[in-house]
């Protein structure tokens, strides 16, 4: 750089010298003053977000259509009845002749269905649960379990009465649990956790009409070579909806952990780096200046190991198809595409002129979209719980970085995805 | 969008138009903050605090000059403000505090002027700083600088010509500028 003289007009040299000088500040600035100008509209996206996880949480429970003990009784417990006729028939085989019994449950016989239906009760769940044509075997079952109570003389008082309450409360449990997984098997619950290796494509932003505008020499070796691929890790859940016994919908929440490590040396000075940047108003190069210690060319000094992270909140949305399986094993191919919220991490940039590394948080684009693919196996543990495992390929649709840097990072990761599902 | 629309949805509290104008002006305004702090983050709490009084006062804005000027008009007072809360502008430099400039000066990289240039800037006391700061970049008068820092006028002149001469010393011994005869007009141990 050639030197510069100034005619004795130290304040015009001054002046006219650091005139256009520019700094691109961090995004939290603009985030804080945002937040300042508009408190009642404090962070939108995560507002939204919230909105959007409420809404499919609420839309999970209240489809749940599971029949507690509780509402069982009260349903029952509005329609109590004497079974004169078919209990007076069998009071002969259970020693009670002639005697009324008064029975909790309701057995189904057409005169009673009538009953039911003529009291303006035809929505009721134990009434259409016991109906149906294919619980002929529950049918038989209460009717057995009733004219065995029969026999039990030392009943209680109170609204049961004739009744083994003991045994009455086992079969009355069963009888909601049987309720419970045959109503309720096409809303499931899944955690998992997907640690995998991450890696990285990067390429300069040669689409942006800045780059075109670039000073000669910059950024033409910027893609960075010295890294190192590191652990990553998924974790989330998911509800899974059942469109028929081989696709269901899934929809959830997902925290993601993105990091790998880039191998720098410790520079003995402190240099200035200069990042080239877009501006996005003018669609010009910007040069924009950082301190730095960390340089790329190797030095005597000690070996720097950067950690490029990120922090993300995904709504993964998509669908699992099951290829393969019998009752206690099957086979699913699953795809998802999650809009991404990155929370934060740390954004070490190399310098346009790829002499040095700064790290710039407010370089990470805020929101992001990625997609997922996988294959795992299912494999039934017991009623209602069942184990996943297999592999899964993660792919992040945007830049890591946003478009005020002339650098594109597309990260991807390959891991082994574990998981429960469970019934609700 | 145009710096009128720019300026009329600002004005209505139009998120868009705020982001906008901030975009436009935020690099240079920071650039501004930047000479006057002693960091990056000052800086930039700096450069906040100035945008809040900037959107919260542009309503008072009546188009008579460039939009940018009255913008840096309010950054630098806002600039001026934060520091005189924390500090008093009638020290003057000590002879420890010079010789450590010449220490520090060896780690200024060479890399652009501008860039060099606010970097020598940022090495002066802090008194210096401001009043070298407000007098030859920004234009105000010596009258004018010792009402903002609450200084007499004789002090912001003594100061001033204090900061050029050490200012000078340094940018030609960074060889940014060439000035035959230059002097150092403070002591050294």
């Amino acid at each position: 750089m050639d030197n510069k003289f100034y005619n004795g007009n130290f304040e015009n040299f001054l002046k006219e010298s650091t005139e256009d000088f520019k700094m691109y500040p961090s995004h939290k600035v603009w985030t804080s003053l945002y937040n300042n100008l508009h408190p009642a509209k404090k962070w939108p996206s995560v507002a939204m977000l919230l909105v959007l996880i409420s809404s499919i949480m609420f839309i999970g429970v209240s489809n749940r259509k599971e029949i507690s003990k509780k509402e069982l009784l009260k349903s029952s417990a509005g329609y109590p009845y004497i079974a004169s006729e078919p209990i007076e028939e069998n009071t002969t085989d259970v020693n009670l002749p002639g005697k009324k019994v008064e029975v909790f449950l309701p057995e189904v016989q057409p005169v009673v269905d009538q009953q039911f239906i003529s009291e303006g009760n035809p929505d009721n769940k134990l009434f259409s649960f016991y109906s149906k044509p294919e619980n002929t075997e529950i049918r038989r079952l209460l009717r057995t379990l009733k004219f065995s109570q029969a026999t039990n003389e030392n009943f209680n008082s109170g609204s049961i009465k004739n009744v083994d309450s003991g045994l009455y409360n086992q079969k009355i449990n069963e009888f909601v649990a049987s309720l419970n997984n045959n109503d309720n098997d096409k809303f499931s619950f899944e955690f998992y956790a997907t640690p995998s290796i991450g890696y990285r494509i990067h390429s300069n932003n040669e689409s942006s009409e800045t780059f075109s505008k670039m000073p000669a020499g910059y950024l033409e070796n910027t893609v960075v070579s010295n890294l190192s691929n590191s652990l990553n890790i998924e974790a989330g859940g998911n509800i899974l909806y059942s469109i028929n016994d081989n696709f269901r919908l899934k929809a959830g929440l997902q925290l993601n952990y993105t990091n790998y490590y880039i191998n720098t040396f410790e520079a003995g000075n402190s240099s200035l780096a200069e990042a080239v940047m877009n501006d996005m108003i003018k669609s010009q190069p910007v040069l924009n200046t950082r301190n730095s210690d960390m340089s790329n060319i190797p030095q005597s000094g000690n070996q720097v190991t950067l950690n490029n992270n990120t922090y993300q909140l995904s709504v993964p949305i998509g669908a699992d198809f099951k290829i393969a399986g019998n009752s206690s094993i099957e086979w699913y191919a699953g795809a998802s595409v999650q809009p991404t919220y990155v929370a934060g991490g740390n954004a070490y940039l190399i310098s346009s002129e790829s002499n040095s590394f700064v790290n710039e948080g407010s370089a990470l684009r805020r929101f992001n979209l990625n997609g997922g693919i996988e294959t795992f196996v299912s494999y039934k543990l017991r009623q209602g719980l069942k184990l996943n495992a297999g592999p899964q390929f993660r792919y992040q649709f945007l830049s890591t970085y946003s478009n005020k840097i002339m650098l594109n990072e597309k990260l991807y990761n390959m891991g082994l995805k574990l998981g429960i599902t469970t019934n609700f | 969008m145009t710096e009128e629309q720019m300026l009329a949805g600002s004005i209505k509290k139009n998120a868009t138009a705020q982001e906008a104008l901030y975009a436009r002006y935020s690099p240079k305004m920071l650039g501004v903050c930047y000479r006057f702090s002693k960091s990056r983050e000052d800086a930039e709490d700096m450069l906040q605090e100035g945008f809040i009084k900037v959107f919260s006062q542009l309503h008072q804005y009546r188009n008579e000059g460039a939009l940018e000027g009255w913008i840096r008009r309010i950054i630098v007072h806002t600039c001026i403000n934060i520091i005189k809360k924390n500090k008093k502008f009638n020290d003057t430099v000590d002879i420890s505090n010079a010789a450590f400039l010449y220490q520090r000066e060896d780690y200024i990289p060479s890399i652009l002027q501008a860039k060099q240039i606010v970097e020598c800037i940022r090495m002066l006391p802090l008194g210096y700083r401001t009043v070298l700061n407000l007098y030859a970049i920004e234009g105000y008068v010596h009258k004018e600088i010792a009402s903002m820092l609450e200084i007499e006028e004789s002090t912001s002149r003594s100061q001033y010509t204090r900061a050029k001469a050490m200012l000078e010393d340094i940018l030609i011994k960074k060889k940014i500028i060439d000035k035959p005869g230059a002097k150092i007009s403070f002591a050294l141990p």
